[in-house]
C-alpha cells in the first residue's frame, strides 16, 4: 500500500470519528424560536398535541392536526424548552417532567449521517398559551 | 520522499485565464432586496443591522481600527448606550481593543459566565466555504445556525443573539424574527459577495517570493497548507479527505496559544470549546484567498498579522493539537517553516488576495459601464465597492513590499474610478470606468504570467 493510501485512510478514519458530533450541532438560539417558526424546518418537525407520555419507555406520543400519531423517543441529550413567546415571556429550559398530555409541542428529531431522521428527539418545544 | 507523490495528484495545472467571477447584479431583485435588508433592517431590535458587524466598507468584518473610527452612537456600541444591555451582552473593552463579540454558543442559562468572545468572520466567498459532507458549516465553529443549520437560517440566530433589546430575547417584544422571504433574500445577497469560483493552483506568479510561497503552501513535505485549504480556499483536499468533504472542522489548538492579546486585558474570557455542546474544540476552516485584507486572524482574533497566522503552525499549540497530530501522523512530521518561508507564504497569500480583489474591482467597473441606465443608486454602489477593492489591493501589496509597479497601476485605476464616481456625465462615467478596468488588466499582468 503506498503512502498516499495510508495518509488518506488515516485522515478519513479520523474524520469519520468526528461525525459522531455532527448530529449534536449546537443551535443555542433555537430555544428562543417559537413553535413552528424554526427556519428551514417546515415539514421536518412534527407539531401536535401530546396524547401520552411513557416515562418508563422514554417515549412521547403526539397527534398532529391530520390526526396522525407519532412517537418520539427521548434521550438524555434531548433538549426540552418552554415556548412562552405567545404570552410575551422569556422561553426557558425545562425537563421531561414538565411535559403533560394536552400540551401543544413541536418535536425535532436527530438527523442520521445519511440525512434520514431518527426516532430520537433532538429537541421538544412546549407551547404555553 | 514517497509522500511527494501526492503532489502531482492534487496539484492541478494552471488556469491562466482570469478567474471567472459572476459579479453581483443589482438588477437581481432578490440580491437587491437582500442588500437592503442586510444594511437597513433592524428587525425591531436594538438598532443593529447585519451591516453593523459586517460593514461593506471593511470587507464585511470588523477590526479595532475600523471600530475606533465609528461614532459613539453607532449601534455596535449598544451595550454602552442601552441600559438594558449593559450586562452580559457585550464586553466593550474586548470589542474596542480586539473587535471581539459576545456569543452564547453553549446556551443562555448562565449569561455572566457561559459565553465566548469571537471575531467577526467576513462574508466573502461564502459560495465555496459553507458546504461540507457533514452538512452546512456556518460561523467560526461551523454550527452557528439554528433550524436546518444552513446559511439561510444563520440570520435568524444572529437576530436573536445580537439584535435583541434585552437579554430576555422574547420574539415579538425584543425583536422580530426574519420572514421566510427575508431569509431567502439575505442568503442570496450573502452568496453574491466575493469570489464565485475557486482558484486553481498553482498560478504562474511573477514575484519569486510569492511563487516560492505557493510551492511551500502546496508542498506536502513543508507547508502542508493545501490539505485543509485546497486551492487556498476553505475546503479540504479531495485527494486526502475524499470527494465532497468540503469545509471541515479541526481542533488546531488556537485556544492553547500562550499570550493571547485579549488575555492581557484581564477581562473574563472563558475557554471557547468550539463545535457542539459541550464543544469538541473544533473550529471551521476559513478561506485564505480573502485573508490578507481581513485581519485579525482565527476565531478569537488572537493573531494580528498574516505572518503571525502562518507562524502559528510552527508552534507547540498547533503541533500538539489534534489537527497537528493528524498532520504528523499522516506526513511523518509537523510543520516547521523558517522565517523566510513564512514570509514567502504570506507574500503568496497577499498576491492571490490582490488578484481576487482586482478581478472583483474589474467586474464591478465593467458591470457599471455596461448598464443601459445609470441613475440607480445601486449602480453607484458598484463604483464605490470597486474603489474599496482597489484600495485593499494597494494596502495589501504595500504591506508586503510587493510589486511596486502594480501599485502604481492601482493608483492610476483608483484615480480613474474616483473620476467615474465624481463625473456628472454618464458617458464620462462609463468611459472612465472602462479606463480603470483596463488599468486593472495591466495591474494583473504585473502579477501573473498570462502565457507561461
Amino acid at each position: 500500500m503506498n503512502k498516499l493510501a495510508t495518509v488518506t485512510g488515516c485522515l478519513l478514519i479520523l474524520l469519520t470519528a468526528g461525525e459522531v458530533h455532527t448530529a449534536a450541532a449546537q443551535k443555542a438560539t433555537e430555544i428562543y424560536i417559537p413553535v413552528g417558526q424554526s427556519p428551514g424546518l417546515a415539514g421536518y418537525t412534527q407539531i401536535g398535541t401530546v396524547t401520552s407520555l411513557d416515562m418508563s419507555e422514554g417515549t412521547l406520543t403526539l397527534t398532529d392536526t391530520l390526526e396522525q400519531v407519532h412517537t418520539a423517543r427521548l434521550s438524555d441529550s434531548t433538549s426540552i424548552w418552554l415556548d412562552r413567546s405567545l404570552i410575551k415571556q422569556q422561553n426557558m429550559v425545562v425537563s421531561v417532567n414538565d411535559i403533560e398530555e394536552g400540551q401543544r409541542v413541536e418535536v425535532k428529531y436527530y438527523l442520521a449521517p445519511d440525512s434520514t431522521y431518527l426516532a430520537v428527539a433532538e429537541w421538544i418545544k412546549i407551547q404555553v398559551r | 520522499m514517497r509522500f511527494l507523490i501526492i503532489s502531482p495528484i492534487i496539484i492541478v495545472f494552471v488556469q491562466v485565464c482570469s478567474p471567472k467571477i459572476d459579479p453581483p447584479d443589482p438588477r437581481d431583485p432578490m440580491i437587491a432586496q437582500g442588500r437592503e435588508i442586510f444594511f437597513n433592517e433592524t428587525f425591531n431590535g436594538n438598532g443593529r443591522t447585519c451591516g453593523t458587524c459586517h460593514p461593506a466598507e471593511n470587507n464585511f468584518t470588523l477590526d479595532p481600527t475600523f471600530i475606533r473610527g465609528l461614532p459613539d452612537d453607532d449601534p455596535l456600541f449598544v451595550a454602552e448606550n442601552n441600559p438594558d444591555l449593559a450586562e452580559n451582552f457585550e464586553n466593550p473593552i474586548l470589542m474596542e481593543q480586539h473587535s471581539l463579540i459576545m456569543e452564547n454558543l453553549d446556551g443562555f442559562d448562565n449569561l455572566p459566565e457561559k459565553f465566548t468572545m469571537r471575531g467577526i468572520p467576513h462574508l466573502l466567498g461564502l459560495t465555496h466555504s459553507v458546504s461540507s459532507g457533514q452538512g452546512p458549516r456556518t460561523g467560526w465553529s461551523g454550527d452557528g445556525a439554528p433550524g436546518d443549520l444552513s446559511l439561510r437560517s444563520f440570520a435568524t440566530g444572529a437576530v436573536i443573539q445580537h439584535f435583541t433589546k434585552t437579554t430576555n430575547r422574547i420574539p415579538g417584544v425584543d425583536f422580530r424574527l426574519p420572514t421566510e422571504e427575508e431569509l431567502d433574500a439575505l442568503e442570496a445577497f450573502q452568496l453574491s459577495l466575493g469570489r464565485q469560483e475557486e482558484l486553481v493552483l498553482p498560478l504562474p506568479l511573477k514575484n519569486e517570493a510569492a511563487a516560492r510561497g505557493q510551492t511551500i503552501f502546496t508542498d506536502p513535505a513543508s507547508g502542508k497548507c493545501f490539505a485543509c485549504h485546497f486551492n487556498a480556499g476553505a475546503n479540504a483536499a479531495p485527494a486526502l479527505f475524499g470527494e465532497g468533504a468540503g469545509n471541515l472542522n479541526f481542533n488546531t489548538g488556537v485556544e492553547d496559544l500562550p499570550d493571547k492579546p485579549a488575555d492581557f486585558t484581564g477581562e473574563l474570557i472563558p475557554r471557547d470549546d468550539g463545535f457542539g455542546i459541550p464543544g469538541n474544540g473544533e473550529f471551521n476552516t476559513p478561506s485564505l484567498v480573502e485573508a490578507a485584507d481581513t485581519p485579525p486572524f482565527f476565531h478569537n482574533n488572537s493573531v494580528e498579522t498574516l505572518e503571525g497566522s502562518i507562524a502559528f503552525y510552527n508552534g507547540a499549540a498547533f503541533n500538539n493539537s489534534p489537527a497537528g497530530q493528524l498532520v504528523q501522523g499522516a506526513t511523518g512530521s509537523g510543520i516547521n517553516l523558517d522565517a523566510t518561508q513564512v514570509e514567502a507564504v504570506a507574500d503568496f497569500l497577499r498576491v492571490i488576495n490582490t488578484l481576487d480583489n482586482i478581478a472583483q474591482a474589474r467586474d464591478l467597473l465593467l458591470s457599471y459601464a455596461d448598464r443601459d441606465f445609470l441613475g440607480n443608486v445601486e449602480y453607484t454602489r458598484l463604483l464605490n465597492q470597486s474603489l474599496e477593492e482597489i484600495d485593499d489591493c494597494i494596502m495589501v501589496l504595500r504591506s508586503g513590499g510587493l510589486h511596486p509597479k502594480a501599485v502604481q497601476y492601482l493608483e492610476e485605476a483608483r484615480n480613474a474610478t474616483l473620476e467615474a464616481i465624481d463625473a456628472h456625465n454618464y458617458e464620462r462615467k462609463r468611459e472612465t470606468s472602462r479606463t480603470a478596468a483596463q488599468v486593472l488588466d495591466s495591474t494583473r499582468n504585473e502579477l501573473i504570467e498570462l502565457n507561461p
